[in-house]
């Protein structure tokens, strides 16, 4: 190009007539060679320069592209979240309409449904709803089937509970009246309700009011006979709102009062937490244990949407002994805000998921969702404490766990450790530093070792589609491969749900209520190391020796009243046989002592005299007493030597009388008795509480061996009976007497 | 007339090259030159005036962020890629280095970026943190994003975690990495995403060592040293470290897509399939394991990569465990070190010039590792078939490795796993295929001769 040679073989140019006067000035140009040439020349330089600096700037422009490039990847890609919250308008005005009716109940606020259930054989009773008068938010939903007994009175626990100045919303559905007693109908009367005494069988009534303040409306329609309902009422008002500092507390400004604030703000039926004057704590710093092996243990806490449960369960978890509350994680099946409220509450994680399939197994694909989740938040974790939101949690849960824990990892026989014990009713369970093995899971509070989840439980899982109950299906011998579980004999978890989906309050009455729940802090459980599969092996083997040994030769007979009675023939040739009564009675083993040595006429109804004849130590004597039979039969009278001991091992006392002549009590004009064996044996068997067991071989002169065998033993057991009802309290007749 | 034509078109295409330049100019002053930090006829590397008091500006910085660390206990060490390669071994040899500042030659780097990693379960999250930093007078900007240990087959959403932390004072900006505990043994960082309201002009991010992408890491050992006069904690292996960094990305299991595959094709939970995945999981856990020990990198290939992205777990069905490692990375004790392990020998295809394909048996489940040769544009590896002698060569877009999470292991893939999976699969790998003939069945595959008779001893071995 930098040579630019004419073309030889071009054409000569002929000029045209048409052409412009450019081109012939050019066309003169041309004709002079040099100027041409140079001409050319500069331009095809001044191209290369264009050429050059095109290039570079190309260059540069995609480098810059490039970076912009990369710039664009620290862009958050997913849409935000649309932040249309709704602008605060200037209205403090909110247009309320409630309706009520057989099948129907709606309340509306600002047009917006806040209540629709038009459900058939659901939702009867009386609905409240409470709203924030600042907001207009609605802070509390509840439904209280007071066609059912009890249910008025639950009514009144949460009105009470619910803060001065809050709007309340009362409808009925159906029926809510039957069993409205009158403390219920007062309160509404108190806040404001005119109609409230008057309401009957099938009447219809909306009510909107503030609490402690003015009534907005209330439509009341009655049912006109038995067997219709009341004709269907709406009734629509206005509220005024007022301004958000009325409804607040003033609190002092911390982080915890921050959450309080936010969290009174949204919700409604909590109680104290959100008293202005003395709130309850949000905070409660238990002790830590002195050596806690569970501290770095994640707990969860697996929750649905029972947010009032859920509070109660994290109040006694986190008051619990060595708590850690960074381990906890609450999971919470659904998208719902109430629990979750509650979870910030206190200042915990929660986790919310997705529910995926129905009834069972939503709950067991939750419970799946938690603890896979649990293990990968905390992947160095080796066990999961897994609780369920109706539970409450023993002061001493994490000392018992710290002080269990090592066995899951020394004992492969363990498939878990579980707070709750089946069999720990009131009446059975007593001693809270004892330990057992089950071959059950009974769940309810327990560690799960992560190895055991990872490696068999997860990838077997039931899948979504099949309706199991995920403990049931863990309690499956091909889960749980003949491991066993380690239990406490007093249950640290209490289940006090009585509302879900396989409970009712008829099951929670007769079978949760009576369950013991431990409340000592910090007991040092006693038979730890002997728990290993081998240990208690041998332990369970000696015990059921121990056992055969002493019932040996015993027949028992059977009585009634929680009474224990059981016979020995002797081998001595006396034909009388030897009795023994157990009973339990509600005082300390030295109490019921004092009682039979001291305090005989508190016992023995037709004692007519007693008399100690001779002190001969601290815990001897010589005693006479003597007793009026039933005529014809003679007053018996005894003198017996009485030695006691008040320490034996685990506290109990033991009293030992035999007949025997002394010089102070000549014979006077009754029979003697013969006391051949009395032994009395008291052990505590939970606190303030003795096992009382006697055994007793009298001979009373003057009856048949056949009385001796059939009525005798009754006599003991009465005896004993009666010395039992000598602690109730003075009002409580004793059931013999009901008799 | 020809030569009128060319003078002519001369004198037009300067007319238009020079209008050209007129709008290149406007292009530059308009846009090119407004864009920050880009300095298109500055020379690279340019340092600005004020440099030296730059770097004393950092240190002080850095001295002002650190004693704030201490007082709040934040579990920190340094990670900034510029410090670190000047404490590396290869850097401290050659100490013929120019000192630039005689108290500060470690520190002052001259970037407008230091970077700390924060190891979060060993802290709790204390805000108090965030006020004390900007009472000090640094501006302060958090960025969270959900919490990857939350991710799953099940939808779980958690509070947002704290990501990264950026704390700007005079210019300087001093980042703050969370790093995560995740279930693989390893420790994770997110990527650093901007929010729609957040301001783009607070740090140059484009130099941020960390949070272009998510990332992963072995759980460094650390040492606390005085650098330039400020206590400091390091990670003791500094040049493995950073190796590692330069490795580092992370990919998360497609999960949503996972589920809705999942819907539609739902997992086989028979007894049998149950039992092979726990297989599976334990030999790719031992593949791991014994590769990691001879430093040998490798990636889940075929249809464990195709498990992996398609449904987030191991395809029951595929019966086997495949991974592919480059040819480069061979080592001749491989077959020793998995035969130690406890597998056996089941077939040695090829030689380490060509198609080399190595399986393993352990239990009934076969593991196969592919050698992959680089070719330029494309990689690939071959396949044998052992009664005919015929040789297949399966091809595959060019491919770097990422760090994933399969089973509760860290594993590579590879980067492009779509691309990767596309070619070995065809269009259609969202469609579960039960039958499968390997020298037929994958959209990449290729005739690619027979192996001359008079190796097969050599070059095809069955155990």
């Amino acid at each position: 190009m930098e040579t630019w040679t004419p073309n030889p073989r071009a054409k000569p140019f002929i000029p045209r007539q048409q052409r412009s006067l450019y081109l012939t000035w050019k066309y003169k140009l041309t004709n002079k060679r040099t100027i041409r040439r140079f001409c050319q020349a500069s331009a095809v330089l001044f191209l290369l320069i264009t050429v050059i600096v095109n290039i570079k700037l190309i260059l540069d422009t995609r480098r810059v592209a490039s970076e912009d490039a990369a710039a664009q990847e620290y862009e958050d890609v997913i849409p935000n979240m649309e932040t249309a919250r709704r602008p605060a308008n200037g209205r403090k005005v909110l247009d309320i309409e409630v309706y009520s009716s057989r099948s129907k109940v709606y309340v509306a606020v600002d047009g917006t449904t806040v209540l629709e259930d038009d459900m058939r054989e659901q939702g009867r009773g009386i609905h409240v709803i409470v709203l924030n008068q600042a907001t207009g938010h609605v802070m509390a939903k509840r439904i209280f089937d007071t066609y059912s007994p009890h249910e008025d009175e639950a009514m009144i626990l949460f009105l009470n509970m619910v803060t001065r100045g809050r709007i309340l919303i009362f409808t009925i559905k159906d029926e809510g009246t039957f069993h409205l007693k009158d403390a219920a109908k007062n309160l509404l009367k108190s806040l404001g309700s005119q109609v409230s005494l008057n309401l009957s069988w099938r009447d219809m009534w909306t009510l909107v009011v503030k609490k402690g303040g003015q009534v907005y409306g209330e439509k009341h329609s009655k049912s006109p006979a038995l067997s219709t309902w009341g004709d269907p009422v709406l009734l629509k008002t206005e509220v005024q709102l007022t301004a958000s500092e009325e409804a607040e507390c003033h609190w002092a400004d911390t982080e915890l009062n921050r959450r309080r604030k936010l969290f009174c703000s949204k919700v409604e039926g909590y109680g104290s937490i959100c008293s202005c004057k003395d709130p309850a704590p949000v905070e409660f710093n238990p002790d830590p244990l002195p050596i806690n092996n569970v501290f770095n243990v994640p707990v969860a806490v697996i929750a649905g949407n029972r947010p009032n449960y859920l509070y109660r369960m994290l109040r006694s978890l986190l008051s619990a002994h060595g708590v850690n509350p960074q381990m906890i994680t609450v999971f919470i099946d659904g998208y719902y805000e109430e629990p979750m409220d509650v979870v910030d509450l206190f200042g915990l994680k929660g986790v919310q998921h997705t529910p995926i399939s129905i009834k069972n197994a939503r709950v067991s694909q939750h419970y799946k969702a938690s603890l896979t989740a649990t293990f990968n938040l905390h992947p160095d974790a080796n066990y999961a404490i897994v609780l369920e939101e109706d539970l409450d949690i023993s002061i001493d849960f994490f000392s018992f766990l710290s002080q269990t824990i090592h066995l899951l990892d020394e004992d492969d026989s363990l498939y878990c450790i579980s707070a709750w014990n089946d069999q720990g009713y009131e009446h059975t369970a007593e001693d809270p530093a004892l330990l057992y093995r089950v071959e059950s899971m009974p769940g309810l509070g327990w560690v799960l070792k992560k190895s055991l989840y990872k490696d068999e439980l997860e990838p077997k899982w039931p899948t979504p589609e099949k309706l199991w109950d995920w403990d049931m299906w863990m309690r499956m011998p091909e889960q749980r491969k003949g491991r066993e579980c380690i239990i406490p004999d007093v249950s640290r978890s209490y289940h006090f749900g009585i509302i879900g989906l396989n409970m009712n309050g008829y099951f929670h009455e007769v079978y949760f209520k009576k369950h013991k729940f431990n409340t000592v802090p910090n007991v040092q459980l006693k038979n730890v190391g002997s728990l290993k599969k081998d240990a208690y092996e041998v332990e369970i083997q000696n015990l059921l020796k121990e056992a055969k040994d002493k019932s040996k030769g015993w027949v028992s007979r059977s009585t009634t009243d929680h009474t224990e009675l059981s016979f020995k023939k002797v081998g001595d040739g006396n034909p009388l046989r030897r009795w023994r009564v157990c009973v339990e009675v509600s005082a300390a083993p030295a109490e019921v002592l004092h009682r039979l040595l001291r305090e005989r006429p508190l016992w023995e109804t037709e004692l007519q005299q007693e008399k100690i004849l001779e002190t001969l130590d601290k815990q001897t004597d010589v005693y006479l007493y003597s007793c009026s039979n039933m005529p014809p039969q003679p007053t018996c009278e005894y003198v017996v030597l009485r030695s006691w001991r008040t320490d034996l091992c685990k506290g109990s006392s033991a009293l030992v009388s035999v007949s025997v002549d002394h010089e102070d009590s000549p014979p006077i004009g009754s029979v003697r008795g013969v006391v051949l064996e009395s032994q009395y044996l008291l052990e505590p068997c939970g606190t303030g509480r003795t096992r009382l067991t006697h055994i007793c071989r009298v001979d009373l002169r003057g009856r048949s061996p056949e009385w001796y065998n059939k009525a005798f033993g009754h006599l003991c057991v009465n005896e004993a009976q009666r010395i039992r009802s000598s602690f109730l309290p003075v009002d409580q007749t004793s059931p013999e007497a009901k008799l | 007339m020809l030569r009128v034509n060319r003078t002519a078109v001369l004198a037009l295409l300067i007319v238009s090259s020079s209008v050209f330049l007129l709008f290149q100019l406007h292009y530059y002053r308009k846009y090119v030159s407004k864009q920050p930090g880009s300095h298109i006829f500055r020379p690279a590397g340019h340092l600005t005036p004020g440099h030296l008091t730059a770097s004393q500006v950092q240190w002080q910085v850095v001295k002002k962020f650190l004693a704030l660390v201490q007082h709040f206990k934040l579990p920190l060490f340094l990670t900034d890629t510029a410090v670190l390669a000047l404490l590396s071994q290869d850097a401290l040899r050659q100490r013929d280095r120019l000192v630039r500042e005689p108290h500060c030659s470690f520190l002052c780097t001259g970037r407008a970026v230091t970077s700390f990693a924060l190891q979060a379960n060993q802290w709790k999250y204390d805000p108090g943190f965030l006020l004390a930093a900007e009472q000090k007078g640094f501006e302060v900007m958090e960025l969270r994003g959900v919490d990857p240990r939350l991710a799953s087959l099940d939808t779980l959403s958690g509070e947002d975690i704290p990501l990264h932390f950026l704390f700007r004072l005079h210019n300087h900006v001093i980042q703050v990495v969370f790093l995560y505990e995740r279930s693989g043994n390893y420790l994770w960082h997110g990527a650093l995403r901007l929010k729609g309201d957040a301001d783009r002009s607070f740090a140059a991010f484009k130099v941020l060592d960390y949070g272009r992408y998510a990332g992963a890491y072995d759980r460094p050992q650390l040492i606390l040293t005085v650098l330039d006069g400020l206590d400091v904690r390091v990670p003791r292996n500094i040049s493995h470290f950073l190796a590692q960094q330069k490795h580092a990305r992370f990919l998360e299991c497609r999960y949503r897509d996972a589920r809705n595959f999942l819907q539609l094709y739902p997992d086989d939970s028979s007894a049998a399939a149950v039992d092979f995945r726990r297989k599976a999981k334990a030999l790719l856990h031992l593949t791991a394991r014994t590769l990691t020990r001879l430093d040998v990198p490798f990636w889940l290939s075929s249809g464990t990569c195709l498990g992996w992205f398609r449904q987030c777990s191991i395809i029951s069905y595929s019966r086997d465990v495949d991974i592919g490692i480059f040819i480069a990375d061979y080592r001749p004790d491989i077959i020793a070190a998995f035969t130690d392990a406890g597998l056996t020998l089941k077939h040695k295809f090829g030689k380490v010039e060509d198609s080399l394909e190595l399986s393993f048996l352990i239990e009934d489940v076969k593991l196969d590792i592919f050698f992959f040769y680089d070719n330029g544009d494309i990689m690939w590896n071959g396949g044998t078939q052992a009664k005919s002698g015929r040789k297949f060569k399966y091809i595959f877009p060019r491919f770097s490795l990422c760090w994933a999470e399969l089973l509760e292991l860290k594993v590579r893939v590879p980067c492009e796993t779509l691309d990767y999976v596309t070619a070995n699969y065809g269009a259609s790998w969202n469609i579960p295929l039960r039958v499968w003939d390997w020298k037929s069945s994958p959209s990449n595959v290729q005739a690619n001769g027979v192996w001359p008779v008079a190796e097969w001893a050599e070059l095809i071995q069955v155990y």
